[in-house]
């Protein structure tokens, strides 16, 4: 019965996938008026419910269930109430777009929350094989999903490139993977870092072998540069409502997988991942924030900021020490949230009349929607680092565990990297509130609750600007426990 | 005798022959989808050698799962093979060019 209770949040969120898949079945015999209230609604309260019984139910029940396959701990408690949140949250925002373009059938929710599944057996995972079905199912719901507007070519040819790098990525993910089961015998992220250290570090080269294997996996899940090529395109090739979406949850999933596979599974192989994941952040902060410059397509340049923050958050893995991966982990909270106000608020310009391709749309924005540009305005000075915003905090953070490290270097080259970064965010700024066009007709819509979500969403950058340490608290409670 | 050094050469050549015609061929998206294919099924020998060699049975099971996913994989790629031939009329590799930047 307690082991029930452990998996609850998967539970709802398996139970929803299933109840709108049924749901969609009915269509023959329902109003679609009926449907397009029923489908979204029961995602919703899936979602609601998976958040709820992770941050309060699962309190009492600590510890590995199911043979071993599962871990309920802090981590995996922030991370799924997080998760779930955030899907959410991506479902108020698109729930009207998808609408307007006819995209709102039931499929779009059932991937949905089969992809928030793949992540939550991800966070949850305590072994290899779980964690190998999770990513499966995240990336096999979101190569559908990139795709999921068939009148739309270049979505098509974006999700076929992201299936195929995908679909390399997991073969070197599982030959890393039994070349690890192998050598330590086990496929347990519990016994594995005792198995190895059982081992002595005898098999040397095969390990490391093991290690580069999975760590080039990663990258390509996670969009590091010299694996992200996928990213722009996919960025720029899906729908936004898909591109809100692929943004953000699998941020989450990939900072859990780093975290479970490298820093706690492979903790007694640290010299030899740690220089490997430095070089990958490296190159991805340089490739992430250079390549970001010479874009005029915004969903593109958001896709270049997103490997660049991608490098930030792989510098605070790549310590190896408590601080790094609490900091990583901060950062990658941050991020997700305020990509998703980025993502929401081209969604809700769309809604207005103003659809946003290249950045030259977003000119005289704050003539004619100046409370949605003032919010755009946070979104960017928050993903570029400025106080007292949010992100300035997730950057410090990184920043000071690399310090504490002793890594000076690598701390110079990211703020010089952030600097630059900062260029491509102000010139969007500069774009909306100083190029004028000539009179423009917005299309009048009325404010609901994706409208109100987003405002909050907004603000709170700013606010928890002002108080960065209670998140930091949280994410420092769920590492160390 | 057959000896575990034996599964794993065969594994890595598969594996290799995989990655290789990922990368050289430029013709026909259905050979991508069979290096693909290819690759899965090099790391199945890699866990069966190491389950039968270890006496521990959790790579057969791994085996299995690998085996389902691998088949869902190839549906969505079919899938998707079919959504871009009714745009392009075409399989060809060098034609997925529209994205660019």
């Amino acid at each position: 019965m307690m082991s029930m209770t452990a998996i609850a949040p998967e539970a709802w969120i398996a139970g929803g996938a299933l109840f709108v898949v049924l749901l969609e079945a009915l269509r023959p015999f329902v109003k679609d008026r009926v449907l397009a209230w029923a489908i979204p609604a029961s995602t919703l309260v899936a979602l609601g419910l998976a958040a709820m019984t992770a941050s309060f139910w699962r309190g009492s029940s600590q510890g590995v269930f199911f043979d071993g396959t599962l871990v309920v701990d802090p981590l995996s408690r922030l991370l799924v109430v997080a998760v779930s949140v955030v899907a959410l949250l991506v479902v108020i925002y698109s729930v009207g777009d998808l609408e307007r373009h006819d995209l709102g059938h039931g499929e779009y929710y059932a991937l949905l929350l089969t992809a928030t599944l793949g992540i939550l057996a991800i966070v949850t995972g305590a072994d290899v094989l779980v964690l190998f079905l999770g990513i499966e199912l995240l990336s096999l719901s979101l190569y559908a999903m990139v795709s999921i507007d068939r009148e739309r070519a270049i979505a098509a040819e974006a999700a076929m490139k992201y299936f195929f790098l995908g679909a390399i990525a997991s073969g070197i993910l599982l030959y890393g993977l039994s070349l690890l089961y192998g050598l330590s015998g086990t496929l347990s992220l519990v016994t594995l870092p005792r198995m190895i250290l059982g081992l002595g570090g005898g098999d040397h080269l095969l390990f490391f072998f093991a290690t580069t294997f999975v760590i080039v996996a990663l990258a390509f899940k996670f969009g590091a540069a010299p694996f992200h090529m996928w990213v722009p395109d996919v960025y720029e090739g899906s729908p936004t409502p898909i591109t809100l979406l692929v943004a953000t949850i699998p941020e989450l999933g990939a900072i859990a997988l780093f975290v479970r596979l490298l820093v706690v599974g492979l903790h007694p192989l640290m010299s030899q991942w740690a220089p490997l994941v430095l070089g990958v952040a490296i190159l991805s902060l340089l490739i992430g924030n250079l390549a970001a410059l010479a874009q005029s397509n915004f969903k593109r340049l958001l896709a270049y900021s997103a490997i660049a923050h991608v490098g930030f958050i792989l510098l605070g893995i790549a310590t190896g020490t408590i601080e790094g991966e609490i900091a990583a982990i901060y950062y990658t909270v941050i991020y997700v949230s305020m990509t998703l106000l980025a993502f929401g608020l081209l969604l809700a310009l769309r809604a207005r009349g103003r659809d946003v391709e290249s950045l030259d749309d977003l000119a005289g924005l704050s003539q004619v929607h100046p409370w949605w540009s003032l919010l755009m305005l946070f979104a960017m000075f928050s993903l570029a680092g400025v106080p007292p915003f949010i992100g300035f905090w997730a950057k410090l953070a990184i920043l000071r565990a690399l310090l504490g490290n002793g890594e000076a270097w690598v701390a110079v080259l990211a703020v010089v990297m952030a600097v630059v970064g900062a260029f491509y965010y102000l010139r969007v700024v500069k774009i909306m509130y100083f190029d004028r066009i000539a009179n423009e007709k917005s299309v009048p819509a009325p404010w609901g609750v994706p409208e109100i979500v987003l405002s909050v969403n907004g603000c709170a950058l700013f606010v928890l600007g002002l108080m960065p340490d209670a998140l930091w608290q949280l994410c420092a409670w769920a590492v160390h426990h | 005798m057959i000896t575990l050094n034996d599964y794993l050469i065969l594994g890595a050549i598969l594996f290799a022959l995989g990655v290789m015609g990922l990368f050289i061929n430029r013709k026909n998206l259905v050979v991508l989808l069979m290096c693909v294919e290819l690759i899965l099924l090099a790391v199945n020998i890699n866990f069966v050698a190491f389950s039968r060699y270890l006496m521990n049975r959790e790579g057969q099971v791994f085996v299995f799962f690998v085996l389902t996913v691998a088949a869902a994989e190839s549906a969505i790629g079919l899938a998707l093979l079919v959504v871009v031939f009714r745009h392009r009329q075409s399989i060809n590799v060098q034609d997925l060019n529209q994205l660019k930047g």
